[in-house]
């Protein structure tokens, strides 16, 4: 998949994934994975900037194994942010699909 | 790829990010990789898979809105300052390591070097005289033979090769006594007291006043530290040097003496020559001032 179409629609998955409940980086990017092939360094730096953004909240929090664990939190703007981004998603597609249809009925 | 070098490595390329920024990504990243291993990956599989190192830089800053391109220029020249900062502070220090003096005191040091070295190869002229003088005239009073020539160059290299000597030790000696000065402030403020001093030329003498404000603020140089070995030596070379200088004129004073009784006999037998007279009193008196002046500096010694 072409770099730029997946660093687009990354940002939107990061914000989906975290809406239903707050994820640490590591479980974050294997989800994401899942969804798309990305580079896993790259994710790191968009949570960051969506961080700086204010879309996110961070707290560490203790687990089983290992050391602490920086959970992502999405904050109400984030909310408001992934659902208008959403949308954009939705009416982008909507639109690409129909010309793609229409491109191959000639 | 190990961890270590990984994360030095990124610490390095994110380094215009302010540090808690930059620990706080660092760390994510090093969560990454220890839960990679524990999930069984090798250190070097979980890095791999990264992908590239400075793609990853790039876009960790750009995640900072930093301007990649920009950032990496400025900070080559930041680089580059910093380069030309440690030279000059590494010469500083190279400098500093055999002398213990700041930057300012070695240019004045090498500048008061030169003066002795003009100084030195102004007393050149002298010794040139002498050896070219000694030289002709045995040259000729041998009569051109190969004897006389051989002595006239064994004269003309004995006294060159003297005043290289005492040139050398007196630039070693004046130039230990400036370092005194500028590590310990001890010893005389100018450099040409120092010259004077390995001449030994008399410092004029102090009054009775300033003898005892001498003595109160207990002037270090007579007791300085160092060997004086070297410039009793110049000393008594110079000495020799100043007798040889007056030798000619005390000659020249005899043979004006002479001549004066000469022309008194002349004087006596009706024959009077003016000119002649004051020619002959103006060189008595000029070879007399010469040769006080000489004798002046000699004792002094």
């Amino acid at each position: 998949m072409n770099i730029q179409m997946k660093k687009g629609v990354l940002e939107l998955i990061v914000l989906l994934e975290t809406e239903k409940r707050d994820m640490y980086g590591y479980e974050l990017v294997s989800s994401v994975s899942k969804v798309i092939d990305v580079n896993e360094g790259t994710i790191y730096p968009l949570l960051k900037r969506l961080t700086n953004e204010h879309y996110f909240d961070t707290y560490l929090s203790e687990s089983s194994e290992g050391p602490p664990r920086k959970y992502y939190h999405l904050t109400e703007t984030g909310k408001r942010y992934a659902k208008e981004l959403l949308k954009d998603w939705l009416a982008f597609s909507k639109q690409v699909d129909l010309f793609i249809k229409e491109c191959e009925k000639g | 790829m190990k961890k270590d070098a990984f994360i030095a490595k990124l610490r390095e390329g994110l380094r215009m990010i302010r540090e808690e920024e930059r620990e706080d990504v660092i760390a994510e990243y090093v969560t990454h990789i220890d839960l990679k291993m524990a999930e069984g990956k090798s250190e070097e599989e979980a890095i791999a898979d990264f992908g590239d190192l400075d793609a990853l830089i790039d876009e960790i800053l750009d995640a900072y809105k930093i301007d990649v391109k920009q950032a990496k220029k400025e900070s080559k020249e930041q680089r580059f300052n910093e380069e030309l900062n440690r030279f000059f502070d590494e010469c500083k220090q190279f400098i500093m390591r055999f002398t213990s003096l700041d930057i300012d005191n070695v240019v004045r040091l090498v500048f008061e070097f030169f003066i002795v070295l003009l100084i030195i190869w102004l007393l050149k002229i002298p010794v040139e005289l002498i050896a070219s003088l000694g030289d002709s005239l045995l040259s000729d009073i041998l009569n051109f033979s190969s004897t006389g020539d051989l002595l006239g160059s064994l004269w003309y290299g004995l006294v060159n090769a003297f005043y290289v000597v005492a040139a050398l030790l007196a630039i070693v000696h004046i130039m230990r006594s400036r370092l005194l000065y500028y590590r310990a402030h001890e010893g005389s403020e100018s450099v040409i007291d120092d010259v004077k001093d390995v001449f030994h030329f008399e410092r004029s003498k102090p009054s009775r006043s300033e003898e005892v404000d001498k003595r109160e603020f207990a002037h270090p140089y007579s007791d300085a530290p160092y060997p004086k070995k070297a410039s009793t030596i110049v000393a008594i070379l110079v000495k020799l040097l100043l007798f040889i200088v007056a030798l000619p004129f005390f000659f020249a004073l005899i043979a004006l003496c002479f001549t004066s009784g000469v022309l008194m006999f002349m004087a006596m037998e009706g024959v009077i020559l003016p000119g002649i007279w004051l020619l002959v009193i103006g060189g008595i008196v000029m070879c007399a001032a010469v040769i006080g002046a000489l004798m002046h500096v000699v004792k002094g010694v």
